[in-house]
């Protein structure tokens, strides 16, 4: 059997019936079907799971959301996806192996510098076959398969858990569900320092034997109070 | 597909290239052509006119314009950007063929009432059905891949009005990433053709039938231009889409935000112990005292806005949103 590079079109005879091969001129790796050459293309990224999760929050602030409450887990992966050229000029994107559950997958391609995998990437090469991808008959004229960076992470607000996928090519963040603008949230650091403040205003108004000492004793703790506040004290 | 036929270099027998193809082998002795360069499709690039420096002015400039002003810009921190080129489709040519359309068509028939006053009502008429020749002019742009993260819809007719050069990719990747095209050529016929029928009469359209094709095609890839910047504050990160021809500002989201100083609500407290430890009357004089600076500093007798305030918890403004 034949197959040709669907990087530099090189044709090159295939001695072994393995789903994957790898070219001998570019040493791109691709994937045979039916016959047909598929290639498959990654989108390079350096993982950081602190800057997904600060976009998480950033979006979720925009939004209008809740803060998150908890980070839980992050997991980051390249997750294979079937980007089919219809014969019509339509194209379908289709996740080739399932996100688990809650995790939406996202619904296009994201845009950014394609590579050709390299036999030694470690991506995930266990995907489902097109036609389970795409059950429904319509005329496919080009497949490729795409490795998108995806950060699949959870996290918690008041108690309740979250999912949300951020996508590694432009951080997009991709949710079923966001945490809504609910009760307002003190924080108990902020909720300690004021309940200090003002026992201590008390304290003072009440123990004052006339009103010099009340006012001065009060100038004092507040005074005090603001220096502590300023300095980021009792914030949260 | 384009296909090109070679002749192969060591023994003369013809072999095909197809477009995008950069080897191929000989059918006849077995040597592997290499081919250097682009056939098809012009690719060309639009050179950045504004720098990762101005581009990064140019997000301070509209974050300090808001009502929250510079203390808000400046809450934000720079921590890095990168030059993207984004491909667009860009078609030209005369979009040519022909319509057959039926349209509702309606007359005026004048009529007496029983005082004999002349009036006249508007009655449907037989449908008219109307062919034409379709030759128009073709401008279209499309992107060429799924550009809503940055904001990006169409270049419009920068293509014409800019310089371009053409697409060196060495040169280009090394000044930032160069994306790739994911959306086919196909597609980006038939959104061009879509916008040339519906641009066609529409009016009273009930029902039509078109066949249009570009001809005197002229097809190229243009690469346009963008910043994509990094800010963030504490931990929160906010990318920003700068448009590296013009540097405005395409897509950022920033949350708004009041925050109110430390001093007054602290202040207030220690007012209101102070006025009901001296003695009743001095109580309600600093709480009548105290709901007046609540009012005319908040604007507000809400209660979560006063607990806001009490608390220290930023209030949601406005914020910045573009794209």
């Amino acid at each position: 059997m034949t197959a040709k590079c669907p990087q530099c079109g090189f044709r090159a005879v295939l001695l072994t019936e393995t789903s994957y091969h790898t070219c001998s001129q570019c040493r791109a790796v691709f994937r045979v079907y039916h016959g047909q050459s598929i290639s498959e293309q990654f989108f390079r990224h350096e993982p950081d799971e602190s800057l997904a999760w600060g976009a998480l929050l950033g979006f979720l602030d925009a939004e209008g959301s809740c803060t998150p409450a908890r980070r839980g887990e992050i997991a980051f992966a390249y997750h294979p996806f079937w980007l089919a050229d219809r014969t019509d000029g339509s194209t379908l994107f289709k996740a080739a192996v399932a996100l688990p559950d809650s995790f939406q997958a996202p619904p296009a391609p994201p845009a950014g510098d394609l590579e050709f995998s390299q036999k030694n990437a470690s991506l995930s090469h266990s995907v489902i076959d097109p036609q389970q991808a795409f059950p429904e008959t319509i005329e496919l004229k080009r497949l490729r398969l795409l490795q998108v960076p995806l950060y699949l992470i959870s996290y918690e607000v008041a108690g309740e858990k979250y999912q949300a996928t951020v996508s590694g090519c432009a951080w997009q963040i991709h949710a079923n569900r966001l945490p809504q603008e609910g009760g307002m949230h003190i924080p108990w650091p902020r909720l300690t320092f004021l309940a200090v403040y003002l026992t201590a205003l008390l304290v003072a108004g009440v123990l004052a034997p006339n009103i010099i000492w009340r006012l001065g004793a009060l100038l004092v703790i507040l005074l005090a109070a603001w220096a502590l506040e300023r300095s980021g004290f009792g914030r949260g | 597909m384009a296909t090109i036929v070679f002749k192969c270099p060591q023994c003369g027998g013809p072999f095909e290239f197809a477009e995008g193809d950069c080897s191929s082998l000989c059918s006849f002795c077995g040597v592997t052509s290499l081919l250097v360069g682009d056939r098809g499709v012009h690719r060309l690039i639009i050179p950045e006119r504004v720098d990762l420096k101005a581009a990064r002015t140019s997000l301070r400039k509209l974050l300090a314009s808001q009502e929250e002003g510079q203390a808000f810009a400046a809450s934000f921190s720079f921590s890095g950007g990168s030059l993207l080129f984004l491909p667009f489709w860009r078609i030209r040519g005369m979009a040519m063929g022909w319509q057959w359309c039926e349209k509702e068509t309606f007359k005026e028939e004048i009529d007496y009432d029983e005082n004999g006053t002349r009036y006249t009502r508007r009655v449907k008429a037989p449908n008219e059905r109307v062919f034409s020749l379709v030759a128009k002019p073709l401008s279209f742009s499309s992107p060429a891949g799924e550009y809503t993260p940055f904001g990006m819809i169409r270049v419009g007719l920068a293509g014409d009005v800019l310089q371009c050069e053409p697409m060196d990719y060495p040169v280009a990747a090394a000044r930032g990433s160069v994306v790739d095209p994911l959306k086919g050529i196909a597609q980006a016929r038939q959104e061009a053709l879509a916008m040339t029928r519906d641009s066609i009469e529409s009016e009273g359209v009930v029902r039509k039938e078109s066949r249009i094709r570009i001809s005197s095609e002229w097809l190229a890839l243009l690469y346009y231009p963008v910043w994509n910047l990094h800010f963030t504050r504490g931990d929160r990160f906010y990318p920003v889409m700068v448009d590296a021809i013009n540097g405005e500002v395409i897509k950022c989201r920033f949350p708004g935000e009041k925050q109110h100083g430390p001093f007054l609500p602290l202040a207030m407290l220690a007012l209101l112990v102070l006025g009901w430890t001296t003695m009743p009357l001095a109580g309600v004089a600093a709480t009548v005292l105290v709901f007046y600076l609540l009012k005319s500093r908040l604007g507000t007798w809400d209660a979560s806005t006063i607990i806001k305030l009490l608390a220290g918890i930023p209030e949601r403004g406005a914020g910045v949103q573009r794209g």
